[in-house]
């Protein structure tokens, strides 16, 4: 099943047209690199998946995004759309709460009361993206005490607490070093059973190494999609070959 | 980077305009301490204003105590509606029409000279509604003239906050309030703080809102509401102004200043402790 379904889609900011007439759909259970130049659109694509684009003054979107099946719009109240689609950003970012804090934040606020409930979540949570071993003796210290690398993973729990069935990452690995990008890429791999994962990148190697899938966007266009074996060795669009062969970036 | 000739000037112009400020408010608390200190004693603080003509002998107590009753009357006053105000502004209006009418209004209610609030005041307060010249009336002047100024410094403090906080939890689902109680106010708690006491130290030496509001030459300033109060910059005033004692009033301007000083020093050292979070 297609977790997330673009119908359509077309983005504004003011009268500058940025995704144009977009058409793609994004698998369960794999992770689908999306590539292309600065400025493409590839961010905007994502934060419309979650509605969180639409906080811009002067956005404005037609066409539709299905997520689950059902229509962003039709979503009423949006935080309901966001608890099913998490989001993790470029910058790795840890609330000025304790690490555990940081954990049960989602699960908090949509109910989770019972002290057994919310110590499963925060193990859970932490051991699926490895920080569990390195962080169970100070769980109430504070977050901003933690590493680039284990903030991002911190960031990535606190996405998976409140049960996505999307994850969105915007460039998450770009400001870290080589060690904690192949932890993080390795987590996303695990992962990828029963979640959709969609991930900008713009580190075509990554790209390579992690996803099942890779979407090209060149000017606000989606040039192509396919397998990411494909897409890199035998793309059938001359412009995905120049891109992916380094010929323009 | 050589330094240009306009880049040396400018500089040295900078340090000038510094040291003269500096220089200007270290004489004026020295001159202070030269011609009010020797008069400052556990009496002068603690005991009423007596003597013919009232006030050259006895203390400045009741004005003491009516400024700091003024000043936590106007607190009570504004707090409430001034945060309301700047969480509006920096979590919910956001750049929104409404909220560009209420910065607006904001900035103009800074702009409204004090008298002019203390006699709006009088009108409303005093004779409108028959409160007479009382506490409640100048504390009300005294909160209408920091609601600005509260707002003003809560809102910048909580727009300081780090934005990548609001966006995490944004793209999390959970709601704006939830956010600001859990993350973005207790963040800011220092910051908001301190412009508060600096709101404080401007309340505590303001005169002209009191004047026409509140202030009596001579009252118990027991904390009744609908009574008049002693006020430190009323009496300094008076003192100087009937010549009654050029020695009390300086020994009282000290004591004033000291007062605002001291605010204004905790309110400093809380906003550099919030840059310091900022920060991290």
């Amino acid at each position: 099943m297609n977790a997330v379904e673009f119908i359509d889609f077309n983005t504004f900011y003011g009268p500058k047209a940025i995704l144009q007439n977009i058409n793609v759909e994004f698998a369960s259970n794999s992770i689908t690199a999306i590539i292309g130049p600065s400025g493409c659109g590839k961010t905007t694509l994502l934060r419309s998946i979650n509605r969180t684009a639409e906080m811009e003054i002067g956005f404005k979107s037609q066409g539709d995004i299905k997520v689950l099946g059902k229509s962003i719009k039709e979503y009423k109240n949006v935080s309901l759309l966001r608890r099913r689609v998490g989001m993790v950003y470029q910058i790795p970012v840890a609330l000025p709460l304790s690490i555990r804090a940081n954990v049960l934040f989602g699960p908090k606020y949509y109910g989770v009361k019972r002290h057994s409930d919310l110590e499963a979540i925060t193990e859970k949570c932490l051991r699926q993206v490895a920080l569990w071993d390195e962080v169970k003796d100070r769980l109430k210290r504070p977050a901003a005490q933690l590493s680039g690398g284990q903030k991002q993973r911190l960031a990535i729990a606190r996405a998976l607490a409140v049960e996505p069935q999307v994850l969105l990452l915007d460039e998450p690995c770009s400001s870290l070093d080589p060690a904690s990008t192949g932890l993080i890429e390795e987590l996303l791999t695990q992962l990828a059973e029963g979640l959709c994962i969609i991930i900008v990148t713009h580190n075509l190697f990554q790209a390579r190494r992690i996803s099942n899938e890779t979407a090209f966007i060149l000017d606000g266009q989606l040039i192509e999609k396919a397998p990411t074996q494909k897409l890199f060795e035998s793309p059938d669009s001359p412009k995905t070959r120049g891109f992916v062969s380094g010929l323009f970036g | 980077m050589k330094k240009t000739i306009t880049d040396q000037l400018s500089l040295g112009w900078f340090w000038v305009s510094g040291l003269l400020i500096l220089v200007i408010l270290l004489a004026i608390i020295l001159y202070l301490i030269w011609r009010g200190g020797p008069f400052i004693s556990s009496q002068f603080i603690l005991d009423s204003p007596h003597g013919v003509p009232l006030g050259t002998e006895g203390g400045i107590f009741p004005a003491i105590k009516g400024t700091l009753w003024l000043i936590v009357l106007a607190l009570v006053i504004s707090i409430v509606p001034g945060l309301l105000t700047a969480m509006y502004l920096s979590e919910y209006g956001r750049s929104g029409r409404l909220a560009e009418i209420i910065n607006l209004l904001v900035q103009s209610m800074a702009g409204v000279p004090s008298i002019i609030i203390g006699l709006f005041v009088y009108a409303l307060g005093v004779v409108t509604l028959g409160w007479g010249i009382s506490l409640l009336a100048g504390g009300l002047a005294l909160a209408i003239m920091i609601f600005p100024v509260i707002v003003i410094s809560s809102r910048d403090a909580l727009l300081a906050v780090d934005k990548n906080y609001r966006l995490v939890a944004n793209s999390l689902g959970v709601s704006k309030s939830y956010t600001l109680y859990r993350v973005i106010l207790p963040r800011a708690a220092a910051g908001i703080t301190a412009g508060v006491l600096l709101s404080l130290g401007y309340a505590a030496g303001a005169t002209a809102p009191i004047m026409v509001t509140a202030a009596a030459f001579v009252a118990s300033s027991s904390g009744a509401l609908l009574e008049p109060v002693m006020a430190l910059p009323y009496h300094l005033y008076i003192l100087f102004n009937e010549h009654i004692s050029l020695n009390h009033a300086y020994a009282t301007a000290l004591v004033l200043v000291t007062l605002v000083l001291f605010l204004n020093i905790l309110a400093l050292s809380l906003s550099s402790w919030q840059e310091r979070i900022n920060k991290q």
